[in-house]
């Protein structure tokens, strides 16, 4: 009898780089349009930013600058797989900030009925954005998200799988099968 | 694998995370400085420049005289109490849902929303929550209770309850 072959080690490598770049572009799609909602309306962000009462008034605007550009550069080497690793643990810290400011606004019991957190997900899936324990679960799962595709060699298939040749083995990101 | 080779891949991680996070935070702090830049030229959007929807004196004057509208105070509970314009409603832009009911039911009414001053964000913010919410015709008062205080006009204080009636 014949015995067929499965290359199940190759397979396996594959898809797992395959399920780390679709898990990168979608994390990177969600910080994006969150970023770019709040570029269209700058002026109500700054608004949200304040009424957490977290930063002193007169930060709150270069807080909202820090928190906008932070969304749309790390959106952004996620889609691109461009340095994803080192966006990737900044991402965990972004959301390490919002699951501490959520919680902490949570706690005070605030009386904020909007937590200036919009992105795609309420979109697809018509949530509303009220300041609940529900924000805070989906930025715990957007951080652990963030954490898998840091713990990646290569971060899947990106800028990096061609350009970038400093990986733990030395070689290529293409060729480095140590993921 | 042994400890030396282990501790030497712990090291080379290191330094190639580290790279990578400075690169990344770079283009943040180059991004941070962009935004900086737009806002100051007035290319993000600010209160002032909403100019469809900012109402000013004297229309806003004669608005409140003629009762063609109703005026949404957007300041905390606090802020209402101390002083605000006569026949306004309360309506803390954080408790936009819990007081829709004080609102008027029909979504045409014409409704002039302010806080404390010109540069005051809140205003904004309720005027979009109000639109939202289905109102039609919200437009601010953008010069808020410093500019109708500054020209002179009325201001209602709450009464509070003297100790012996409660």
């Amino acid at each position: 009898m014949a015995t067929i072959r499965i290359p199940v080690a190759k397979n396996s490598a594959t898809i797992k780089r395959i399920a780390v770049t679709f898990v990168r572009i979608f994390t990177g799609i969600i910080l994006l349009s969150a970023g770019m909602t709040k570029v269209a309306d700058f002026s109500v962000f700054v608004t949200q930013v304040a009424l957490y009462d977290i930063v002193p008034m007169p930060l709150v605007r270069i807080a909202s600058y820090c928190i906008l550009a932070s969304e749309i550069t790390l959106g952004s080497a996620l889609i691109l797989g461009y340095f994803s690793r080192g966006a990737s643990i900044l991402s965990v810290g972004l959301f390490g900030i919002f699951i501490c400011v959520l919680t902490l606004a949570l706690w005070r019991a605030l009386p904020l009925d909007d937590c200036g957190c919009e992105n795609i997900l309420f979109d697809l899936f018509h949530w509303d954005a009220d300041l609940s324990w529900k924000e805070v679960f989906i930025d715990l799962v957007l951080l652990v998200v963030c954490l898998f595709v840091a713990s990646t060699d290569s971060g899947g298939y990106g800028i990096d799988s061609f350009v970038r040749k400093d990986t733990l083995s030395g070689g290529n990101y293409a060729t480095d099968t140590n993921h | 694998m042994n400890l030396h080779a282990f501790r030497n891949r712990l090291t080379k991680l290191f330094r190639i995370v580290k790279k990578e996070v400075l690169v990344v935070s770079f283009w943040i702090f180059v991004g941070t400085l962009c935004l900086w830049g737009f806002d100051e030229a007035g290319m993000l959007s600010r209160n002032s420049q909403i100019k469809e929807v900012v109402v000013d004196f004297p229309e806003v004057y004669q608005v409140w005289k003629k009762d063609e509208a109703v005026f949404v105070d957007g300041r905390s509970n606090a802020a209402f109490k101390r002083g605000h314009i006569p026949g306004a409603m309360s309506v803390p832009v954080g408790k936009v849902k819990k007081r829709l009911a004080l609102l008027p039911e029909d979504k045409n009414t014409r409704l002039i929303v302010y806080c404390s001053s010109a540069e005051c964000p809140i205003g904004y913010l309720l005027l979009r929550k109000l639109q939202r919410h289905g109102y039609t015709n919200v437009q601010i008062f953008h010069r808020g209770i410093e500019g109708w205080r500054q020209f002179g006009y009325p201001l209602q204080k709450t009464v509070q309850p003297s100790k012996e009636s409660l």
